[in-house]
C-alpha cells in the first residue's frame, strides 16, 4: 500500500514537472519596478540595486 | 455639585452661562476652563460614573461601508467619554495639517497651528504630560524623505481624574443620566432657548434647560447623529441646510502595510514620519508608521507590568528617571503571547491622513435607539489616494530600511491590488477609535458646520467640542487637539461684549 502511494506522488511529480518553472526562470520574470534612486519594489519588496545584483548572480 | 438624574424643580432659580452636553475629554476640559474664568456651568453627561448597558445600549448602530468597528464598542457612553479606554497617546497636528495644499480637497483649517500653540503649556497640564520639547525628535543622517517622530503618553483617564474636581466646584452643576434629546431654537431658528433633557425613567418627563450659551460635545459621531435628529423644527436637522452633517467622516487608518525582514534589528527606528524637506517637495497627505518591535526581552516586558499597574508607580518612574514609561503596549501577557514569534520580522502599521470625501459620512437609519431617535450608520470610505499615500509612505520607509541596513520590507498583498480591500477589525486594527470631521470647521458654511470659533453657522450661541469639528484630521491621535480646541473655546465664551456682539451679528 505504501509504495504504491509513493508511486502515485513520484507519478504527479514527474508529470507536473515542465509546468513548474525552476527558480531562475521565475526570478527572471518577476516585475521590477524602479523607484528611482537606486531603489525597485519587485513582488512588494522594496530592494536596492544590490540586492538585484545579488539575486541574479544567485541564480545565473 | 451633582444630581444623579434630573428631576422637575431641580433647576429652580438657577441660571447658567453654558450648557456643554457630554462630560468626555472636550465636554470636561472646556466645563472646567470656564469654571476657572467664573462662569456658571451645567454639563450633562447621558451616562453616569460606570458604564452601563442602559445608556451604552443608545450607541447601537451599524457599519455599511468599509468593515469597521462595531459603534456600539468604539465609543463609551459614559462620564469621561472615550478617555475610559484610550491609550493616552498625545502628539499636536503638525503645522502642514492646517494649511490649505492644492492638491488635497477642502484642505486648510481657518486657524493656524499657532492659534493653538498658546494652549499647549495648558494642554500639558490637562493631559499630566511632560513639554513637546522633551520629546526625541529628529531628522535621519541621510534619508531626505523621513524623520524619526515621537509622542508623549497621558495617564489621565478623564473620569478618574477630574470627577471629584468637578463634583466639588461650585460653578459646575454636574447632572448624570441626563440624554440630550432636542434643542429649542427661537423663532428665528438663530438662537438657541434651551437644551431638553430626558432621564431613563420612562414615566418622567423631559426638562428643558436654559443658558446663554450651549455647546454640544457628544463624540465624533454623536455630534453629527444629535444634530441629523433634531429636526422638529428644522427640516434636515440642525445645522444642516447644506447637507453637511455627518459627511467627511474621516479614521486615521491603521492598517498594517507592510511586514519588515530585519538585518540588523538592533539598529531599529520606531515611528516615522514626513521630513520637511520632504513635506515642501511632496504632494502626499499627512503620515507616520510605526514599526512594531520584534525584540521582547522578558525582563523589560516584566518591569513594564510591574510600573504601569498604578498612576503611582508611573510618576515614580517619572520622578526616577525623567521620562514616563510607555504603557501603551508589551507586558508580560503580551510578551507571553509573542515569545515563541519569529524576532527576525516586525509588521510596519501606518496612521495616515485620510483625504477628505462627502461620500465617507455617517447618518440616520431606520433603526432607532430606546427614546425612538434613528440610530447610525457608518458609510466608512477610503479613496484611491488614501492607498496611494500608504504605498509612498511604504517606499519610503523602505527604501530607508535598506539604506540603513535595518532590513528589507514587503508590502502587504492586499495593498498592491489595483483596488485594495483593507482587513477589518477580525484580524487588524482598521483605524483607532478617531472619529473625525463630520461637522467640520471652516469659515465657508457651504464646506463645513462650524466656524474657526466653534461656532455653528447661522446658530448664534450654539457651539461644537471635539473631533467632529477638525477640518481635516491630520495623522495625530486627536485627544491633544481636541483638549487644544476645547481650551481655545473657553477663552473664547468667556470673552464677554465682545462675543455677545458677534452672537448678535449672526441671528440677523
Amino acid at each position: 500500500m505504501k509504495s504504491r502511494r509513493f508511486f502515485l506522488k513520484a507519478l504527479i511529480a514527474v508529470g507536473a514537472l515542465p509546468f513548474a518553472p525552476p527558480a531562475w526562470r521565475r526570478l527572471r520574470e518577476l516585475r521590477v519596478r524602479s523607484l528611482g534612486g537606486g531603489f525597485h519594489e519587485v513582488e512588494g519588496w522594496i530592494l536596492t540595486d544590490a540586492d538585484l545584483e545579488m539575486l541574479r548572480n544567485h541564480v545565473s | 455639585m451633582i444630581l444623579d438624574s434630573l428631576q422637575a424643580g431641580d433647576l429652580a432659580g438657577q441660571s447658567f452661562d453654558v450648557c456643554i452636553a457630554g462630560a468626555g475629554p472636550a465636554g470636561i476640559t472646556l466645563a472646567r476652563a470656564l469654571s476657572a474664568k467664573g462662569k456658571r456651568v451645567i454639563l450633562l453627561e447621558a451616562g453616569g460614573f460606570e458604564i452601563s448597558p442602559v445608556s451604552q445600549e443608545f450607541f447601537t448602530g451599524e457599519n455599511v461601508g468599509l468593515d469597521y468597528y462595531d459603534p456600539f464598542v468604539s465609543r463609551l457612553r459614559y462620564f469621561g467619554g472615550a478617555s475610559n479606554h484610550w491609550g493616552g497617546r498625545c502628539r499636536p497636528l503638525d503645522a502642514r495639517d492646517f494649511e490649505v495644499r492644492p492638491y488635497l480637497p477642502l484642505s486648510g483649517w481657518p486657524i493656524a497651528k499657532t492659534d493653538l500653540d498658546p494652549y499647549a503649556a495648558a494642554a500639558d497640564a490637562v493631559l499630566d504630560i511632560a513639554p513637546v520639547a522633551t520629546v526625541p525628535e529628529g531628522l535621519i543622517t541621510d534619508d531626505p524623505d523621513l524623520m524619526r517622530i515621537g509622542y508623549r503618553y497621558s495617564p489621565v483617564n478623564f473620569n478618574t481624574r477630574y470627577r471629584d474636581g468637578i463634583v466639588a466646584d461650585p460653578n459646575i452643576l454636574l447632572v448624570l443620566n441626563a440624554n440630550l434629546v432636542d434643542l429649542v431654537l427661537d423663532d428665528t431658528r438663530r438662537h438657541v432657548t434651551g437644551a431638553v433633557v430626558r432621564g431613563y425613567d420612562p414615566a418622567a418627563k423631559s426638562l428643558m434647560i436654559s443658558a446663554r450659551r450651549f455647546c454640544l460635545c457628544l463624540g465624533g459621531l454623536e455630534n453629527a447623529r444629535f444634530l441629523l435628529n433634531a429636526d422638529s423644527q428644522v427640516k434636515g436637522g440642525i445645522a444642516n441646510a447644506r447637507d453637511l452633517v455627518g459627511r467627511y467622516f474621516c479614521e486615521h487608518p491603521h492598517f498594517f502595510v507592510a511586514d519588515v525582514l530585519f538585518e540588523n534589528p538592533g539598529a531599529l527606528h520606531v515611528n516615522f514620519g514626513l521630513s520637511p524637506e520632504a513635506v515642501a517637495g511632496s504632494r502626499l497627505p499627512n503620515f507616520s508608521t510605526r514599526l512594531m518591535s520584534p525584540v521582547r526581552s522578558l525582563p523589560r516586558e516584566a518591569a513594564r507590568s510591574l510600573v504601569c499597574t498604578s498612576d503611582f508607580e508611573v510618576e515614580l518612574v517619572r520622578a526616577v528617571l525623567g521620562r514616563r514609561p510607555n504603557c501603551d503596549h508589551g507586558g508580560l501577557g503580551n510578551w507571553w503571547e509573542t515569545r515563541d514569534a519569529d524576532a527576525s520580522t516586525a509588521p510596519l502599521q501606518i496612521n495616515s491622513e485620510q483625504v477628505l470625501d462627502p461620500t465617507s459620512r455617517v447618518r440616520p437609519v431606520q433603526g432607532r435607539d430606546p427614546f425612538g431617535y434613528r440610530q447610525l450608520a457608518i458609510d466608512w470610505r477610503l479613496a484611491l489616494q488614501d492607498f496611494a499615500t500608504m504605498r509612498e509612505a511604504v517606499e519610503m520607509v523602505g527604501r530607508h530600511l535598506a539604506r540603513a541596513r535595518i532590513g528589507r520590507l514587503r508590502l502587504r498583498d492586499w495593498l498592491r491590488d489595483g483596488d485594495p480591500v483593507p482587513p477589518g477589525p477580525g484580524s487588524e486594527m482598521p483605524g483607532g477609535y478617531h472619529h473625525m470631521c463630520t461637522t467640520r470647521m471652516s469659515d465657508d458654511p457651504e464646506t463645513g458646520a462650524v466656524d474657526r470659533n466653534c461656532r455653528v453657522h447661522g446658530i448664534g450661541n450654539l457651539y461644537l467640542g471635539g473631533s467632529s469639528i477638525f477640518a481635516t484630521p491630520g495623522h495625530a491621535n486627536p485627544t491633544y487637539t481636541i483638549v487644544q480646541l476645547a481650551l481655545r473655546l473657553a477663552d473664547h465664551l468667556a470673552a464677554g461684549p465682545q462675543l455677545a456682539q458677534t452672537e448678535a451679528g449672526d441671528r440677523i
